[in-house]
C-alpha cells in the first residue's frame, strides 16, 4: 500500500515537472527572432526519469505530456511525440542493463537517441513536403539537450530523490543471495 | 499463478495501447500535413485549456527576469536621460510641424469635402507566450474569438505592425510575427510608391522581395501595408528600409519586439464589396433596346434609366 502510494506521489512529481518543463520556454521574455534555441528539457526529464523509475514515469502520462509540448510548442503536432515515445520506451525496455552499467552507457545511449530522433524528424518533414529545420540550429539544440541532460540527472537525484534501487540487495535469476 | 497471468495479460494490453498511441500520434501527423486548418484548431483548443492556466506559474518568473533587465537599464540611467532629453528636442520640432500639417490637412480636407474610411476598432491583449522554438516566431494573445478577434486581423504595437492573427481559440489567439518565415505581406514603399511583398526570414529585418525597381529603393524610405489582398488595412506602419552588407533590401521593423508586452488586434470592419458590374450594363441596356427613332434624334439618354430614380 505504501509502496503504491509512494508511486503515484512521484507520478504527480512528474507530471508537475513535465508541465514545467514545457511552460519555461514558453515564458514572455523575448520576442526577437535572433537567439539560441532552448534545449529540450521534457526529454531530458523523461529520459532520465525513465531509466532510474520507469514505474513512476507511465507510458500515457509521457505520451499526454509530449503531445501538449506539440501542441504547445508550435511543433508539428505528433512528430516529435512520436519520436519522444519511441526513444522512451527502448530506454524502458532495457532500463535494468542501463542502470547496472553505470552513467557513461545512458549518456552515450541518450546521445544516440536524441541524434537519430532529430534526423529523423528532418527526414520525416522531408519526406511530408513541409519545412525542414536549419542544421546549424539542430546542432546546436542537440549540443544544448544533451549538456542539460547530465544537470537533470543530478537535479532528478539529490532533490527529487528520484535514484536507482539498490542493485546490492536484489535476487538475481537464482534467487536472493545474501 | 493468478498473479503471472494477470501480469501477462496486463502486458499484452499495454503493448496494445502503446501501439495505438504510437499509430495515433502518426495519424495526427500526417493528418496535420494533409488537413492543417482542422489540426491547428485542435491546438488551440488544447492550448487554450492549458496555458492561461499555466500563467500563474508562469507570471513570477516572467516578472522576476525583468525586474533584473530593468536593473541593468538603470545602471546607464544618466546616458539614458541625457539622450532622451536630446530626442525630445528634436521631437518638439517634429511636433510643432505635424500640428501645422495637421492644421492645412484639415482644411484641404474640409475644401475638398473628403470622406474618411471609419475608423479602425481595435481589442488590446497582452503576450502571455512566446513560440518557444526558434523555428518559428509567434506569441500567443490573452484575447480570443470571445473578444471578437478573427484570423487574419493584423496585430501592432504602439509603433508599428507586429504580426497577424493565425490561430483563434476562445480566450487566445496566435500572432504570427513578421519575421516568421511563413509570413509574407503585401506593402507600399513610401514615398515612391512602389509596390512590394514582405518576407519574413527569422531576423527583425525581414525581406522586401518584387519591388518593381530595386535599384529606386533607398535605405531611409519608410514601409507601410498596402491593403493588397484585403487582409491588413491600408497604410500601417511596419517600418524602414535598410540594406544589408550584400545588397540585400530589408525592411527594419518599426515594432518594438525587444519589450513586447501589449498588443492591440485591428478590427477593420469589413468595407462594402462591390459586387458584380451594377445594373447599368448587362441585360438592361438589352431591354429598352426597341426605342423610338425619333427619341434618338432628340438626343436623349441612349442609357437605360437609373434602377432606383433619383437621389434627389
Amino acid at each position: 500500500m505504501n509502496v503504491s502510494l509512494k508511486i503515484w506521489a512521484f507520478r504527480a512529481v512528474y507530471l508537475i515537472l513535465g508541465l514545467l518543463s514545457i511552460a519555461y520556454p514558453l515564458l514572455p521574455l523575448q520576442f526577437t527572432p535572433v537567439r539560441i534555441p532552448t534545449p529540450d528539457l521534457l526529454f531530458a526529464l523523461t529520459l532520465a526519469w525513465v531509466v532510474r523509475q520507469p514505474a513512476s514515469a507511465p507510458f500515457l502520462l509521457v505520451a499526454a505530456l509530449a503531445i501538449l509540448a506539440d501542441a504547445a510548442l508550435m511543433r508539428p503536432i505528433g512528430l516529435w511525440a512520436l519520436l519522444l515515445l519511441v526513444a522512451s520506451e527502448t530506454v524502458r525496455l532495457s532500463y535494468r542493463t542501463i542502470q547496472e552499467r553505470g552513467l557513461w552507457l545512458e549518456f552515450s545511449l541518450v546521445a544516440g537517441l536524441l541524434v537519430i530522433m532529430v534526423v529523423l524528424q528532418n527526414i520525416m518533414l522531408w519526406i511530408s513536403f513541409s519545412q525542414t529545420l536549419e542544421v546549424e540550429r539542430l546542432l546546436q539544440f542537440v549540443m544544448l539537450t544533451l549538456l542539460i541532460y547530465p544537470v537533470m540527472v543530478l537535479f532528478l537525484h539529490y532533490i527529487i530523490r528520484v535514484r536507482k534501487p539498490d542493485h546490492s540487495n536484489r535476487p538475481d535469476r537464482l534467487g536472493k543471495i545474501r | 499463478m493468478a498473479n503471472e497471468q494477470t501480469s501477462n495479460a496486463w502486458r499484452a494490453v499495454r503493448r496494445l495501447i502503446v501501439g495505438l498511441t504510437l499509430f495515433l500520434f502518426f495519424a495526427l501527423f500526417i493528418l496535420w500535413r494533409v488537413d492543417s486548418p482542422r489540426v491547428e484548431r485542435f491546438r488551440m483548443a488544447l492550448v487554450d485549456q492549458f496555458v492561461p492556466n499555466m500563467e500563474w506559474a508562469l507570471a513570477p518568473v516572467t516578472q522576476f527576469t525583468r525586474i533584473v533587465s530593468d536593473y541593468k537599464s538603470y545602471a546607464q540611467i544618466y546616458q539614458r536621460n541625457q539622450e532622451l532629453r536630446q530626442e525630445l528636442q528634436r521631437m518638439k520640432g517634429w511636433q510643432e510641424a505635424a500640428l501645422q500639417l495637421e492644421q492645412t490637412n484639415a482644411q484641404l480636407r474640409a475644401l475638398n469635402n473628403v470622406q474618411l474610411s471609419p475608423s479602425l476598432g481595435f481589442v488590446t491583449g497582452e503576450m502571455i507566450t512566446d513560440s518557444g522554438s526558434p523555428f518559428s516566431q509567434s506569441g500567443l494573445l490573452n484575447v480570443g474569438s470571445l473578444d471578437g478577434v478573427v484570423d487574419g486581423q493584423a496585430a501592432v504595437d504602439g509603433l508599428g505592425l507586429v504580426g497577424r492573427i493565425s490561430g483563434v481559440a476562445d480566450h487566445t489567439a496566435r500572432v504570427v510575427f513578421l519575421s516568421d518565415v511563413s509570413s509574407q505581406v503585401p506593402v507600399i514603399i513610401r514615398p515612391t510608391g512602389q509596390r512590394a511583398i514582405l518576407h519574413g526570414d527569422n531576423t527583425l529585418a525581414p525581406l522586401v522581395l518584387f519591388s518593381e525597381d530595386p535599384d529606386d529603393v533607398l535605405p531611409g524610405m519608410r514601409v507601410v501595408t498596402s491593403g493588397d489582398g484585403g487582409v491588413f488595412p491600408p497604410e500601417i506602419l511596419i517600418g524602414q528600409i535598410v540594406r544589408s552588407s550584400s545588397g540585400e533590401v530589408r525592411a527594419l521593423l518599426a515594432a518594438d519586439f525587444e519589450g513586447l508586452e501589449f498588443v492591440r488586434v485591428l478590427r477593420n470592419s469589413p468595407l462594402d464589396q462591390i459586387i458584380g458590374a451594377g445594373e447599368l450594363v448587362g441585360d438592361n441596356i438589352a431591354a429598352p433596346a426597341p426605342m423610338p427613332e425619333n427619341e434618338l434624334l432628340e438626343g436623349e439618354a441612349i442609357a437605360a434609366p437609373p434602377p432606383r430614380g433619383d437621389d434627389h
